[in-house]
């Protein structure tokens, strides 16, 4: 049983690797899901939209898709802008008119939300798997930056590592030690209270939305590159596994969220490559349903409100 | 008064419904011949899809997002002992509509102490879960081969293999819905149920048992979309995963957002306008962009809710 | 339904306590109500006295005391002892099928037993089993429930086991578990287990040992009835329905009898709108049938609420600041309607901050402040007392004089 393992601990490293990767990504992505239900009580389903748009943005103005392209630093920063705007838009145009709606009102129109944008992005780029023109992204990347036996770390790989732990630090000084992510905080403990003390609500949301977005963008350009593959429906799945991840980390909470990020990546890796890989999207399911049933409040969560 | 009060006891609507059910599938047929008819039968299937999905947003005012499972539940339960055991379609049917109630208890049970945003992830959780295991479960389900030549509907040993049969097949099983959902409406179940939407806490001071009664509204719901999807099956003679995906449950929420939450009568309305016009979508559409169609949906869900939040026909008197 | 002379205790609260976290609420409140009975609770904001209206019908479970009604316990008694007991053993009860589980699947798929990766899915599966369990600890109804869906999967892993064991010698896991004869025994020994377990929690003496904490529905059925002091209606419905809805724990028809429209759920039903009427008309709204709740004027609402509570047919009437809101002409109009209630038999409990309404009504008068009973007795008694002028009418009083 031992030697078993141990024969397959190159597989079991290049794995970690993998997983973590990828959970670094999730937790990007979940970060912007828990920001936003920590401060208006919504899940944001158009999240994953965001993030397949910041994957579509960078391969088109890359490959030259709206006619013209862009050197490579330039694009990846135009289209996280783009995201973060984007994400403020549908925060504007879709849930502000519905703050003082039923919170079933909101969460259908995320919904909604959510499928237009999808196949608005079918309609534009068409339903087939695009890749990255490989002479438009540094050379770089695709090399490996560690090889250990069999075990291979490429600078992708280990830019998307950095990059997610940059711009965790970065955000965790940005909620702890600004004046928005103090105001941030005030919201999500009582709304009322918090635009009682001038707070602007609705500035503050919108720059949640704007942060979530980015660090959603940023996930998609870097899942585009990873897979090298980009296409209507990531969003699809990729949301649903962050969304799984904020839960198990306790949704609203955002340590919670890169801790679940993590886990879950990590728990797909290893489950799809030892138990089955066509059951790989199930694992956050089960994740997601078993975490809500047995600790909705997650791993950090804050009691939600009680029914009573 | 609301129409729904009206359904099955007032006299004066008899006759037109009548008139109209007899007559209309017929008049198109000259025009457009099978097609019509086909196109109405899906209406029809969507708008029982439409009632069952009702009883849970729509009464308990839970949000479900994953009623499909269901539906692609009772169309392998039906699909699956036709396949195998060459049932008839009156045996098959109950036992769809049984095993779909089955797994809605089975999967209510668990959420009822969740507040409403988490019940809806669990929903949309579950359905994608059953799907999954169609997909792969290549021994029962055949998987992404999905499962062909599914015997046509019967009765009395008679095979019902014209399109019209199969439509006045899925009318009755519609009146017989309907007059089930009607009829809950106006009685203590129903009122119940309106009450667990209201508040929870008064409706268990006044003597509802919140518990047993979301579990049969779940139980419910599922059996009627089992029961659509086991003559949708019978009907369509193939299933195949792709059919009951997250979209599907989408579009079946959209058709009782569109008609109005809690509204029978708008649930019928919301299928009646938005299916025939997927259809129409789907003919205008090039064939690769025929999915952008659901962008539609998506519009309408969100300008539904922020203007019109209650429907066509809302349930509440202004 | 005949008046009745102040009798036999209805109610009787002994010893309530009510923590929230570390803030005490309720402080051992002892109190009893008598039928026919008109019993104010009075004292300052935040004395808890809607915390002990809501232990009273089971919206909150009191922390400790006892509270009976008409003959019934409405507090479960377990002695925290006897719950670590019962949740000890349901852990050993999901232990021994965590040892099971992996077992049971080494048939449906013998070479991933040894994997590492299914041992641990495995063991979360148990861990949740034992999640399942922990239920038990409160001795909730569906905890029962649970335990058959137990006996059902280990009577079947032990069915499965026997009928199994011949091909299953060829299968190379046999070779790898050595302890294979002890599998069916094994699991007949588990599936007894379950069953005595089973058995024993149905015991009536066990249950009583255990006592059971009942559900807020079937206190209401049980016949208390209540009001809330921020009005909780059934806001989208018409008055007639939430008077109805109010008739629901004195109605039996069922699924099939609605569906198929059998004549008795019909006569109920039309029988329902009768008493519902007549409930409205008695409180007042004899004309406001078909109104939305949601858009009567405030006091019809807070009438519309006494309407729904006594339509179940309570012995026992709660009304949390019934006055609360209302204009002098409403005020007075409620002490004659409470006096009506009262005169029909039903006692009433009520918490009301109008000292005009409660010294009217009243015929005694229990004082809460900081959750603490600080006096009772009859209005006059209390307005006397030293302890209550201090606490409370001495701000209050002066100011609803003035």
């Amino acid at each position: 049983m031992l030697a078993a393992i141990l024969d397959q601990s190159s597989l079991f490293l290049q794995q970690l690797v993998n997983g973590i990767t990828l959970g670094s990504i999730y937790a990007l992505i979940a970060v912007g899901y828990t920001m936003v239900y920590g401060v208006i009580q919504l899940i944001n389903f158009a999240h994953g939209e965001i993030y397949m748009m910041g994957a579509f943005l960078s391969f088109s103005l890359l490959s030259g898709f709206f006619g013209f392209g862009l050197p490579f630093g330039l694009a990846v920063a135009v289209s996280v802008l783009v995201c973060a705007l984007a994400g403020i838009l549908l925060d504007v145009v879709a849930y502000r008119p519905l703050r003082r709606a039923p919170r079933l009102a909101a969460l259908i129109t995320a919904i909604g939300m959510s499928i237009f944008l999808q196949n608005l992005a079918l309609l534009i780029w068409g339903g087939q798997i695009q890749s990255f023109p490989q002479n438009a992204i540094p050379a770089l990347l695709s090399e490996p930056a560690l090889q250990l036996g069999d075990v291979v770390i490429s600078w992708l790989q280990v830019v998307i590592l950095s990059t997610a732990i940059f711009l965790m630090l970065a955000l965790h000084l940005i909620v702890h030690y600004t004046r928005i992510g103090r105001a941030m905080r005030a919201i999500s403990q009582d709304k009322t209270a918090a635009s009682l003390m001038g707070v602007n609500v609705d500035r503050v949301v919108s720059y949640t939305f704007a942060i979530g977005s980015g660090l959603g963008g940023v996930a998609g350009i870097l899942v585009g590159l990873y897979y090298n593959a980009v296409y209507p429906t990531m969003g699809y799945f990729a949301g649903i596994k962050a969304f799984a991840a904020a839960v198990l980390g306790g949704i609203g909470s955002i340590p919670g969220a890169i801790l679940g990020g993590g886990i879950l990546g990590l728990a797909e890796v290893f489950g799809g490559g030892y138990i089955s890989s066509s059951y790989s999207n199930g694992i956050a399911y089960a994740v997601m349903i078993l975490v809500i049933l047995v600790k909705p409040t997650g791993l950090f969560g804050r009691h939600l409100r009680d029914k009573a | 008064m609301h129409l729904d009060d009206r359904l099955f006891t007032d006299k004066k609507l008899y006759l037109p419904l009548l008139a109209a059910v007899l007559v209309l599938p017929w008049l198109p047929m000259g025009i457009a011949g099978p097609y019509v008819l086909r196109v109405a039968t899906l209406t029809l299937v969507y708008m029982v899809l439409a009632l069952g999905l009702n009883v849970v947003p729509g009464f308990t005012g839970l949000l479900d997002l994953g009623y499909v499972g269901f539906f692609g539940l009772g169309a392998y339960t039906a699909g699956l002992l036709t396949v195998h055991y060459q049932w008839s379609l009156w045996l098959v049917l109950p036992l769809a509509a049984l095993n779909g109630a089955f797994w809605g208890i089975l999967r209510g049970a668990p959420t009822l102490r969740l507040s409403d945003d988490y019940f809806a992830i669990v929903t949309f959780g579950f359905s994608e879960l059953i799907i999954l295991v169609i997909r792969n479960e290549l021994w029962l389900t055949r998987g992404p081969m999905g499962v062909p030549g599914i015997a046509q509907p019967d009765i009395f040993g008679k095979v019902l293999d014209q399109p019209w049969q199969a439509f006045y097949l899925i009318l009755f099983f519609l009146f017989l819905v309907l007059w089930v959902v009607v009829k809950i409406r106006s009685s203590r179940l129903g009122r119940a149920w309106f009450a667990v939407r209201e508040d929870e806490i008064a409706a268990e001071c006044v003597g509802v048992n919140v518990a047993s009664y979301k579990i049969i509204a779940f139980a419910l719901s599922a059996a009627i979309g089992a029961l659509a999807g086991a003559f949708y099956a019978r009907w369509f003679r193939f299933i195949h995963p792709d059919m009951f995906k997250f979209w599907e449950s989408i579009l079946i929420l959209c058709l009782i957002v569109f008609g109005g939450m809690g509204s029978i009568t708008g649930a019928l309305l919301g299928a009646l306008i938005l299916i025939p016009l997927t259809e129409l979508l789907r003919i205008v559409l090039p064939a690769e962009l025929s999915n952008a169609r659901y962008l539609l949906f998506g519009l309408i869900i969100v300008f539904m809710m922020r203007w019109r939040p209650a429907g066509l026909l809302p349930v509440e008197k202004e | 339904m005949a008046g009745r002379k102040t009798g036999e205790i209805l109610l009787k609260a002994h010893n309530v306590v009510k923590k929230f976290g570390g803030l005490t609420a309720v402080k051992e409140v002892s109190l009893d109500v008598r039928a026919g009975e008109i019993v104010g609770l009075i004292g300052p904001n935040g004395a808890g006295k809607t915390t002990f209206f809501n232990c009273l019908n089971a919206i909150a479970v009191p922390t400790s005391g006892e509270i009976t009604f008409a003959g019934h316990s409405l507090v479960s008694q377990i002695s925290p002892a006897t719950s670590r007991l019962v949740f000890r053993s349901g852990l050993l009860f999901a232990l021994l099928s965590l040892l099971w589980l992996p077992l049971v699947l080494g048939v449906v798929w013998p070479e991933t037993f040894f994997r590492l990766e299914a041992v641990l899915a495995l063991s979360i599966l148990a861990l949740f089993r034992i999640y399942l369990l922990r239920p038990l600890s409160l001795f909730r109804p569906w905890s029962r429930l649970l335990l058959i869906i137990f006996v059902l999967v280990d009577g079947i892993c032990a069915v499965n086991w026997l009928w199994r064991s011949p091909e299953f010698s060829e299968v190379s896991f046999f070779n790898l578990f050595p302890f294979y004869p002890l599998l069916v025994p094994g699991s007949l020994l588990l599936l007894l287990a379950s069953l005595v377990l089973l058995l024993l929690f149905n015991l009536p003496r066990v249950k009583e040992a255990f006592g059971q904490h009942l559900r807020a529905d079937v206190i209401t059925r049980l016949g208390i009835g209540r009001t809330f002091q921020n009005i909780r209606l059934f806001s989208s419905l018409s008055a007639l329905d939430n008077v109805k809805l109010g008739r629901h724990c004195r109605t039996r028809a069922n699924f099939f009898g609605i569906v198929l429209a059998l004549p008795q759920a019909r006569k109920e039903e039309l029988d329902s709108a009768e008493k519902a009427a007549e409930c409205l008309r008695f409180v007042g709204l004899g004309k406001q049938l078909v109104s939305r709740a949601g858009s009567l004027p405030y006091g019809d609402q807070r009438r519309l609420e006494i309407a729904r509570a006594l339509a179940t047919e309570p012995k026992l009437l709660l009304l949390d600041e019934p006055a609360a809101g209302m204009n002098p002409t409403e005020s007075a109009e409620l002490i004659t309607l409470v006096r009506r209630i009262s005169q029909a038999g039903i006692a009433v409990l009520i918490i009301e901050h109008d000292m005009k309404v409660i010294m009217n009504l009243a015929d005694r008068i229990y004082v809460l402040d900081h959750g603490e009973l600080i006096a009772s007795g009859t209005p006059v008694e209390v307005r006397s007392n030293a302890k209550v002028i201090e606490a409370y009418l001495g701000a209050q009083h002066a100011a609803s004089e003035a």
